[in-house]
């Protein structure tokens, strides 16, 4: 015997850029994103009955296009991650060590780039794809004296001699 | 040729600044398991960044400015974990921390290694306040501990107590004990707003079996106190308080109040406190407080 098989095509969401680009995303993949999830549930964007076609494009007035395509992408490889349970979360030792290797590789880019993930991200509310930025801008900074964190992030010195002394003898404690 | 030469790398900065106080402090969250350190070590690197990470304490700033003209808020707001920052940030936004600073009431939040943001996070909020203080020296340095001890239990003679860095850092519940013992405060207040609940108790049985001292333990309200057990509460003798009426967004002004009352006022006035012995919770409060907590409870 043979049954019909009832293809259903995922049902897909349109979110658009500040800069006017329109991407159609699975709601599935992109449910990580906890403004966009409020969104679609507040606007009963789930209804079946409204076609991708006739359905509003949700606007993400923050992020631009290249962002935006780089943050479905991370959505899309995290789809299957489990649910974060934030209380467990908040529980854990923060640590950098335990970047995803795909997502190493994802977010060796130019600080540029990770800049606006980290600010997409944080609008997005995605904070899988937040934690992981923040990681990698934590690692830069992991093991570095003041003044190589000022050259690493073009921090312009603008202590006079006299009051950096000052600190550095109230914070000598830090440094023994 | 020249333009066949490789041009060297050259990195465009992180823009670390440009991001939100509040990202940058998750940024820091995750930088290094002593956080405090590098936070500071990150706000001697410019001013801006002091000044920046400061001007999320503005609310203490007003408050204090309004009423001590000399007041100054410093850096040092940016020295506390997230958590505790913005509970301690609550708390200031009800206006009660100045209060606590001024009036010589003491707030340990205890993670220990939170214990030296947490001092000097306060110490803006009391340094310029008409109490006098004598220093302790710290290893060798003078350290905010002193002002701040001191300016808590006013009226005791401290001077130059050597501690050693490490009294901070990896503070032990025996080394506070001793600290109790030493400056024999009337009553600590407790905020327990970090996950580790068995440290925490660990703390309040050995501070409740010191001399002298009350504890009120304010609980939160998805971690209920009941947790704690009776064989603890008999270890603590009557000694301890607890109160779990939650911190955050479900503590408010008045539970702020309650509590300063509570914590300084009630204990002393108590019969039980006067014949020697720790009040209950309960025989601290007014009539109406305690039907109005009952009834809380009863919810």
């Amino acid at each position: 015997f043979l049954f019909p098989i009832k293809m259903t095509s995922p049902r897909m969401i349109k979110l658009t850029s500040n800069d006017d680009k329109t991407f159609e995303v699975e709601r599935d993949v992109i449910k990580q994103s906890v403004t966009v999830n409020t969104l679609i549930t507040d606007l009963n964007m789930d209804d079946e009955d409204v076609s991708v076609e006739n359905q509003m494009a949700i606007p993400l007035p923050n992020v631009d296009a290249a962002t935006l395509e780089m943050v479905i992408t991370w959505c899309k490889q995290h789809r299957e991650d489990p649910p974060r349970n934030e209380e467990e979360e908040e529980k854990k030792e923060k640590r950098t060590d335990d970047i995803p290797e795909w997502d190493k590789t994802f977010l060796d880019v130019e600080q540029s780039v990770l800049f606006a993930l980290i600010l997409a991200a944080n609008y997005m509310d995605i904070k899988g794809l937040l934690d992981n930025c923040c990681k990698t801008v934590a690692n830069m900074i992991k093991g570095k004296t003041p003044d190589e964190i000022r050259k690493h992030f073009n921090i312009k010195n603008d202590f006079t001699p006299e009051e950096e002394e000052q600190i550095r003898k109230e914070n000598a404690w830090c440094e023994d | 040729f020249l333009l066949m030469e490789p041009i060297p790398h050259l990195p465009i900065p992180f823009p670390l600044l440009e991001l939100s106080l509040e990202l940058i402090d998750y940024v820091f969250s995750f930088a290094d398991n002593k956080t405090l350190l590098l936070l500071r070590k990150v706000c001697t690197t410019t001013k801006s960044v002091v000044d920046g990470l400061a001007s999320i304490g503005s609310v203490i700033e007003e408050i204090i400015m309004k009423e001590e003209e000399n007041s100054v808020c410093t850096v040092t707001l940016c020295l506390l974990k997230r958590q505790s920052r913005l509970f301690l940030l609550r708390l200031m936004n009800t206006k009660h921390i100045y209060e606590w600073g001024i009036s010589e009431r003491i707030l340990f939040n205890l993670t220990f290694d939170e214990i030296p943001g947490f001092l000097l996070l306060l110490k803006p909020l009391i340094s310029n306040t008409q109490i006098n203080y004598a220093r302790i020296d710290w290893s060798g340095r003078d350290y905010v501990l002193t002002d701040l001890l001191t300016n808590f239990y006013s009226g005791l003679q401290v001077e130059n107590l050597k501690l050693r860095p490490q009294f901070a850092m990896d503070m032990k519940w025996n080394r506070l004990e001793k600290l109790v013992r030493t400056f024999r405060p009337e009553c600590i207040l407790f905020f327990f707003v970090v996950s580790d609940f068995n440290k925490s108790l660990a703390i309040i049985g050995k501070m409740a079996e010191t001399p002298a001292v009350s504890v009120i333990d304010v609980g939160r309200s998805d971690e209920p106190t009941p947790g704690i057990g009776p064989v603890v509460m008999e270890v603590l003798r009557n000694r301890c308080w607890f109160l779990s009426m939650g911190y955050g967004p479900t503590l408010t002004l008045a539970d702020v109040n309650f509590l300063i009352r509570v914590s300084l006022n009630s204990f002393k006035m108590s019969p039980s406190a006067q014949s020697g012995k720790s009040p209950t919770f309960l025989e601290t409060l007014s009539p109406a407080e305690r039907a109005c907590r009952l009834e809380r409870a009863g919810e």
